[in-house]
């Protein structure tokens, strides 16, 4: 191995350069700094919970590969687990083929543990980086599915489940993302456009996107995370996000096996989406685990 | 325009308590503004009023001074915690005080929406540290909350059944069927007992103790029309269940006054209903059945957490 692995000191000279270039040079991006950061690293004071850290594999004192481990902390039954995503993993081209990726993320594996207390580690990685988490025995949890809600007199109302008087949408075992510790990193983000919308007790958030289409072009609102507790008047909570923000299209992600799909006629499993991805730490996940993921749990939302 | 409609529409078509409903009530406060003068002065004279039409007293379940939500509101009244817990004082000389608890991921982004603990997404260690500072601001005050509880924003969960048991209280009228007081987890384990409205109950959660809930039916605050209420309900109302127990509920800052004694005066002419009150509840003077059932206690564990908690 002519590299060494370790966690990157972000205190160290020039090293904000340094992992800059290597993400751009390997995306072929102009991202700052700032904008990396933001994206990767949240200090999660809020629930006194460990902050996010990168990791780094070195030649000298050439930055050759980079992972960042962002913290965050899922809700089950009220407890707080903390876990970290995986993101922003790159190789410089010159290293490719030697391991580099696998001892990244085993390297930070052996430092979760050595915290202690930490849930699992999660990707969600695209068709390229997929394989290497087989290898690595990641748990392959599945894709997210998709609604897309057109706001629309017909169409509108066709994309959502009646809902009972004896349907319910509670669950004691479900992982849930902590929409508030999500929203408050994403508005952190410098130039952030998180639109936080509340309506009897439901919450939907998420960005508006201008969309151009068969050269229409349209209000469309993506949603990160939600927080349903009067799912009677979900339909309605959607109608008056659409009215209040002039959107035409409302796209719902959440993991398949989310508690979110009862809310919606015919979610449709989104396989060209990245799927997710989870290594345990410290817990065992259940058999049939129960993931209330959104796309706000993934880096780049 | 659309009270004319109504009343038209009333006419036409009258709404009626169905003849063989035994309706058995109570009246529930949300407590949360009376450091505001007007609020306070308004809700102080309901309850007279109230009393003085049914014989018994609301109970005004009341927040701590300490609450996020509250110290804001008394910051722009310029009311300190002593005068909101005389105010409090004083308002137990016309009603029985209980508590009212409203709790946050982080209490001090209380106005931000996604800090509410309102069902699922709700932090153990957040509720009880503030469920414990609000009992203490009781406590500090001399404030008895006489063991009745009432959930802000209808949030309820075993956690907070626990809690309450633990801490003493014997009632609680959180549980509801209602659509707009519905709260996940309450409806969940109502169905799960197949739980008629107006059915009270005894929930054991197992090795923590046992309280008494009695639900809440419907709001009563605004409406100018008996019949919006009978409408109302009807709606949650199960056929087979006639012998209707519950409370109706109000906050403070939106009750309508005259219109709600209106609403008590023409229901106390009913035949069919009777009042009831805390002292009734606490002193077990109701003859009422509380159906018995049980919340394991694994539903306050998880195994899979034993090794991050
Ligand atoms: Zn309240």
């Amino acid at each position: 191995m002519d590299y060494t692995v370790s966690i990157i000191d972000l205190k160290s000279e020039g090293i904000d350069g340094k992992i800059t270039r290597l993400l751009n040079t390997t995306f072929g991006l102009r991202m700052s700094w700032e904008a990396i950061k933001a994206n990767t690293y949240y200090d999660n004071s809020f629930a006194g919970s460990p902050s996010s850290f990168y990791v780094g594999a070195f030649k000298g004192s050439e930055l050759v590969g980079f992972v960042a481990f962002k913290s965050h902390d899922f809700l089950v039954n009220g407890v707080v687990i903390n876990c970290f995503h995986h993101c922003f993993v790159a190789t410089a081209s010159s290293m490719r083929g030697k391991g580099v990726f696998p001892s990244l993320l085993a390297f930070g594996k052996s430092h979760l543990k050595a915290m202690g207390k930490i849930g699992f580690v999660y990707g969600v990685p695209n068709q390229f980086s997929g394989p290497v988490f087989k290898k690595l025995n990641y748990k392959n949890l599945g894709y997210f599915s998709k609604v897309n809600v057109i706001n629309t007199p017909i169409l509108f109302s066709s994309a959502f489940r009646e809902w009972h008087a004896d349907d319910t949408l509670f669950s004691d075992t479900a992982f849930f993302q902590n929409d508030y510790q999500l929203i408050d990193a994403k508005q952190k983000s410098p130039g952030s456009n998180i639109i936080v919308f509340e309506d009897l007790g439901n919450l939907i958030w998420g960005k508006l996107r201008r969309k151009k289409k068969g050269g229409m072009s349209f209000n469309y609102f993506s949603v990160g995370g939600m927080i349903v507790n009067k799912p009677y008047f979900f339909k309605s909570t959607v109608k008056k996000l659409c009215k209040q923000h002039k959107v035409l299209v409302v796209q719902f992600l959440f993991h398949h096996t989310s508690m979110f799909k009862k809310l919606f006629k015919r979610p449709v499993l989104a396989i060209h989406s990245e799927p997710l991805v989870v290594d345990e730490v410290e817990i065992s996940l259940p058999s049939e685990p129960i993931f209330n993921f959104m796309p706000g749990i993934k880096d780049h939302f | 325009m659309k009270q004319d409609l109504k009343r038209l529409l009333y006419t036409v078509r009258p709404q009626r308590l169905p003849r063989n409903l035994v309706l058995t009530t109570g009246y529930v406060f949300h407590t949360e503004e009376v450091y505001n003068d007007d609020i306070f002065r308004r809700l102080f004279d309901f309850c007279k009023g109230y009393t003085a039409i049914t014989g018994k007293q609301a109970i005004c379940t009341v927040m701590s001074g300490i609450s996020p939500k509250v110290r804001a509101g008394m910051r722009l009244f310029n009311c300190s915690e002593q005068k909101l817990a005389d105010l409090y004082h004083q308002l137990s000389s016309v009603a029985t005080i209980g508590y009212h608890g409203h709790f946050y991921f982080n209490a001090d982004l209380h106005q931000r929406h996604e800090a509410e603990i309102r069902s699922n997404n709700f932090s153990i260690v957040q509720l009880t540290e503030q469920f414990s500072n609000d009992l203490e601001w009781f406590k500090k005050h001399e404030l008895n909350h006489n063991d009745l509880y009432a959930g802000g924003w209808w949030f309820m969960n075993q956690h907070l059944l626990s809690l309450l048991i633990k801490a003493g209280f014997k009632y609680d009228f959180s549980f509801s069927k209602h659509r707009f007081f519905l709260n996940q987890f309450s409806l969940d384990f109502m169905i799960e007992h197949e739980i008629k409205t107006g059915e009270c109950f005894e929930i054991e959660v197992e090795t923590i103790g046992k309280i008494r809930e009695v639900q809440n039916l419907i709001g009563s605050s605004s409406s100018a029309f008996f019949e919006d209420y009978v409408r109302n309900l009807k709606r949650i109302i199960h056929p087979a269940h006639p012998k209707v127990v519950g409370m109706f509920n109000s906050h403070d800052y939106d009750l309508h006054p005259a219109n709600a004694l209106n609403f008590f005066t023409t229901l106390k002419q009913l035949p069919q209903v009777s009042f009831f009150d805390a002292a009734d509840l606490l002193d077990g003077r109701l003859n009422i059945d509380f159906r018995p059932t049980v919340l394991p206690v694994h539903r306050l564990q998880n195994d899979m957490l034993a090794s991050v908690r």
